[in-house]
Parts: structure tokens; sequence; C-alpha cells
């Protein structure tokens, strides 16, 4: 038994036969066509072979729409695109008017290219380059005069090793005859890992060189971990076998309770929400069956620009959130960002401490155009959906009282300015730090609801930050001073009529979710793969101890 | 000659797909369409070198408009732009 530890792409394993892929080699079609037809005809020759191309490209595409989607058919339109391209075509005929051979010009031009992809230093447009040589490579291969390349012929389902797969190849790929995929480099982002993902076969990338001697022998592939494993022996088959059928088990348990409802064996409801930071983790979260986002993160717009964003900006970004969700709620948290999230277009003084820093709240209420130019946003688009508002890291009252009067004064403005919005928003208050659980009964009488922000409140409360790995096994996440904390804020909330929600991590943690429902806990927003997990779990749930189920 | 400014709402960015859109949509008008996003500019007609803007979320795109039908050009590519970026 022998083994390869690579990165896990896509999160499935898979048991079978090991095939190589048989690559294409630019070599041999660089030998193949020094032989063919004078240089008069290259220009004839590349724009014939342009065409082929792109009618072959078509045809992948129409034919991966259908097998596997829209999204991965995409490429292939691109690809189509990029054949064509003037900047790559102009290239190839002026080195052929410098006297270089055609498959040499191609190769140059195809070279140039790639370097403009790679001088926007976006991550995404870089890899684009592999679509660039996937297509100089198919113009290659049909001035070669070779056909359209299979992959390995086999009705028996396989595994496929490659040195590394490009969008065309992945593409022939048959999820009923190829378990698993892989690759020897790659990365985890890079297209194959995405296409295994969705077609949701197992992936692994970046192992190394793999002995070509495994072809034809047995394998286990582990998508999570990694690693690919050369004719594993009984106990590892045994501890595969079990996950396969417990995670069989679950899925088709999961897909059971979609359209079910939130709520606990005896009939007590709670809200099951996400968070989401995009329209599209929005999209995600819905196709998760979640009841509505408990928390959507507004810094994306701000971060990832050279200025602030402006109303408009913000006004459709919002909107669009609140529209996707048809009616379901949106809480829209207010901007959470300090010294340590640079904003490019500020120049904030260095913190020692930017976790105890100038950041959020905080940051807007000392920055009151930009906090106004926000919540206006929020307002507008709460006249399009369900939006409510939630304020982050607040420790004083005072702190919400500021707060609600730049709220007051941007209803006021839009109000005379004719600008519809919602003018019952619903405004709540993060509770993450000991701080506020402490002061909670104060805190409840100024907000429309709490939403406790585990994540940040366990950090504070025990003194350790959470990103710090050294730490990461040596204080529990369920300590009780947490959970004192948790009672004080749902204890207050409950007494002053509103709901109290957690959306921190601690509300996935299916093992305290009975802990968590009978303390109270009106609503859970989690990462919307949690969402039906998170189901199961309160439906396995008795709110009241003492009530018995009916039947049974 | 027409001018409008747009800032990039899409995710990610003017990547591959978007750009391709983009290009598609540029080539079948009449007029010439340049895109400029900070230092860099581009014939809006060429995938190759609306890519290499590398334009991302957030970034304010600015199109110049000449030739003819200026005015539907701007519009339907403001739409455009509303819709798909």
């Amino acid at each position: 038994m022998m083994r390869l530890n690579g990165q896990g792409a896509s999160p499935f394993d898979a048991y079978g036969i090991l095939r190589f892929d048989i690559p294409a080699t630019k070599d041999a079609v660089f030998r193949k066509s020094s032989a063919s037809d004078s240089s008069d005809n290259d220009e004839a020759r590349f724009s014939q072979a342009i065409l082929q191309a792109q009618s072959e490209l078509a045809r992948l595409e129409q034919d991966t729409a259908r097998r596997i989607g829209d999204e991965e058919a995409a490429i292939f339109a691109v690809q189509k695109m990029l054949a064509a391209d003037e900047d790559f075509t102009e290239g190839v005929k002026n080195a052929l008017a410098d006297g270089k051979p055609l498959e040499q010009a191609i190769k140059e031009s195809a070279e140039d290219v790639c370097r403009i992809l790679e001088q926007t230093g976006d991550e995404y447009l870089r890899r684009r380059t592999g679509d660039v040589g996937d297509v100089a490579a198919r113009i290659l291969r049909i001035l070669s005069g070779e056909g359209e390349i299979a992959l390995p012929e086999d009705t028996e389902p396989f595994i496929l090793a490659a040195n590394d797969l490009s969008p065309s190849r992945t593409a022939l790929l048959d999820p009923k005859t190829v378990l698993g995929i892989v690759t020897e480099q790659g990365s985890i982002q890079g297209h194959t890992a995405i296409l295994a993902r969705t077609l949701r076969i197992s992936a692994v990338v970046n192992v190394g060189p793999i002995p070509r001697d495994w072809e034809g022998r047995l394998v286990l592939l582990l998508g999570e971990t990694g690693e690919l494993i050369l004719e594993p022996d009984e106990q590892i088959m045994e501890k595969y076998r079990r996950k396969q059928a417990l995670r069989e088990q679950q899925n088709a348990a999961y897909e059971e309770l979609r359209g079910k409802a939130n709520e606990t064996a005896d009939g007590h409801r709670i809200l099951v929400y996400a968070n989401a930071a995009s329209p599209r983790e929005i999209r995600a979260a819905l196709d998760n069956d979640a009841e509505g986002i408990g928390l959507f993160r507004s810094e994306v717009l701000f971060l990832s620009s050279s200025q602030p964003p402006d109303e408009e900006t913000q006004t459709a970004y919002y909107r669009e959130a609140a529209e996707i969700l048809e009616g379901r709620k949106l809480i829209i948290r207010t901007l959470d960002v300090g010294a340590d999230k640079s904003l490019p277009y500020f120049h904030l003084p260095k913190e020692e401490n930017p976790a105890l820093g100038l950041r959020a709240i905080r940051f807007s209420l000392s920055h009151p155009d930009i906090f106004l130019v926000q919540l206006r946003a929020i307002l507008r688009a709460s006249a399009y959906g369900n939006v409510a508002l939630m304020l982050p890291l607040i420790v004083t009252v005072q702190e919400v009282k500021d707060a609600k009067k730049w709220i007051a004064q941007a209803k006021k403005e839009l109000r005379s300015e004719g600008k519809a919005f919602r003018e019952d928003i619903e405004i709540g208050i993060m509770i993450e730090t000991p701080a506020a659980a402490l002061i909670s009964a104060d805190l409840a009488k100024e907000v429309d609801f709490f939403s406790i922000g585990t994540n940040d409140l366990i950090q504070y409360t025990l003194a350790a930050d959470r990103q710090n790995p050294m730490l990461a096994d040596m204080l529990p996440q369920d300590h009780e001073a947490v959970f004192c904390l948790l009672r004080e804020a749902i204890e207050a909330a409950h007494n002053a009529g509103i709901w109290c929600g957690i959306c921190g991590e601690l509300g996935a943690d299916t093992a305290l979710t009975k802990r968590l429902i009978r303390m109270g806990v009106d609503e859970l927003s989690v990462v919307p793969s949690a969402v039906l997990p998170l189901r199961a779990a309160i439906r396995n749930t008795q709110f009241k101890p003492a009530n018995r189920p009916e039947k049974e | 000659m027409e001018t409008f400014e747009y800032q990039v709402k899409a995710e990610n960015g003017i990547h591959a797909r978007p750009a391709g859109l983009l290009v598609t949509y540029a080539r079948n008008q009449p007029c010439r369409v340049t895109v400029r996003c900070g230092e860099k500019e581009a014939d809006a007609k060429r995938l190759i070198a609306v890519m290499g803007l590398g334009a991302k979320q957030g970034d304010m795109l600015s199109f110049c408009i000449e030739g003819e039908e200026e005015q539907a050009c701007r519009d339907g590519l403001l739409d455009f732009c509303r819709e798909h970026l």
C-alpha cells in the first residue's frame, strides 16, 4: 500500500481502477506539420483552422450545456471567441510576415496573449491562460491533421489520473464512467476542481508525480483529506465503506427534510436562516432551504473598491439581495470594518489591537458621512423586500441611541426627497461582547431584536484569538461563561418582548442545538450547508422534556 | 461622441464570461466603443483587450462611444452594463 498527498479539491471519495490520461504531445504536432504545405498558404491554413476550431468549440459548448450545465459550457463560448480574437490573430499574422513558421507564430502569439492576462494580476484571469493554451493546442492539432482526442475509453468506471486537465478534456468527462480525478499539478480553484464539485465526483490535485506503474491498479481517492492511496488495506477500506454508507444515509435524510418545518418534535418553532455576503451566497442559502438571511455582510462592497461605494451602488446591491429573497427576511449588518481590514481610501492610524479598536459601529459613528450613505441605501432597499438592519459590536446604550439618531436623519431626508422606504424597518444589534450581554436588559429597550455573534463573543469572553492555531484545542467553544452570557441576552430580550437569535458558528453545532433551543433561542442563522442538518437536529429535539411524543 | 461611467457590480469583475457578453454586444453595434478602466484602455470589440483591463468589482469603467447612432448605442450599452456587469 502506498500513499500520495495532495490537496482535496472536491469533498467526495472514490474507489476504483486508476487510468492515466493520454496526453496530446505538442512535440508530435510540430514534427508532423513541418512536412506540410508551403508558407504561402499559411494565412489561409490558419484562417481555416480557426473556423474549424470554432465549430468544434460550438459543438462542445452545446454538448457540455446538455450534459453538465450552462456555467461549464460558457467556458467554450469564451474559447470560441478567443480563437478569433484580433490580438491573437494579428499577432500570428505579424509573426508570419516576419517569416516565422505558422506553428511557431501561433505559439508565440498565444504566449503574448497569456502575458496580457497575467499582467492584470487577477487570479481568475490568470487562470484563463489555460484556456488560451487550450485553444492554441486545438488549432495546432487541427493543423497537424490529428482527430479530436478522446479520453481513455473504458466501459468500466475508473479514476482518471493526469498531470493536469484542460477544460476541453474535463468537458469530455462522463460522470457515469469517471469516478474521480487526480492530478499531479493544479489548484483547488482550477477548472478541474470546480467541475468535479459540480459533477459531485471526487478530486484531488497537486499530488506530485504519480508512478506510471499504478496504471490499471485499484486506488482509493479521498477528496476531503487530499489522499491517493494505492491498494488500500482492509482497515482503510472498512473505514471508507462505513463513511460511504453513512453519507448516503445522511444525504437521503436531509433531502427528505426539504420543505419541512423547523420545529421541534413537540411543535416548537425556530427560525433557521443563513449567513451570506453576496447574491450568489443568498441563492445557495435558498437552495439549501433557508427561511431567510440572518446576517448579510456588507463589507465586500467597501473592501473591493478604490473609493467608498456610493448610495446608488449600495442601494442596487441591497435591493438585488432583497428581491432574490422574494419576501423572506434580509438582515443587513452595517459596515464591520476597521484598521485591520484595510479600506484603501482611508488612512487610519495603525492600531496595536485592531480587534479591540476603532471598528464596526465605532467606525461608523466616527464617520457619519459614510454611515449615513449606508443607512440611506439600506432604507431605500427596504422598499423592495423584507429588509431589517443590524448594528455590529455594540457596547453601550449611547451607541444605539446615536445610531438611531442617524437612522432617523436618513429617514427624514428620504421622506423629503420622496424616496420610498419601510417606515417600521426592524432595527437590531449584534450581541458580540461580554459588555453587551451583561447590559442586555437596557439594550433590549432600545431595539427590535438581538443577534448573538458567538464567534467574537467567545473570543472576547475567553480572551482568546480565534484565529490563533496554537489555541485551537485548548479552549472549549462551549465554555460555561459563554452560556451564561447567552442566557442573559435571551432572557433580557424576552423580558422586553423582542426576539433573540444567533448568527455565529455555535448555532450550527448540532451537538448544542438541544441546549440552545431549550434556552429559548428564537432564530439560528448558519452557513447554508448547515441548514438541513440543523433542521434534522431541531426536529429530533424536545423543547419541553416533560412532553412525550404522541406516537411510540 | 457619447460617454458614460459605470461602476462594476459583478462579484467577479469583468471575468471571461461577462467580457465575452460585452464584446459580443459591442460587436453588434455600428459605433466604435472604447472602455477605460484606471489607466488601461481597450477596444470593447476585442475580447483579450477587455479581459486585459482586469476590471474588478467596484472599479469605475469609462465608456466612450463614437460613430453612427451614438445615442442609441450609449443607452443600449448602459442597459447592458446594468444587467450583466
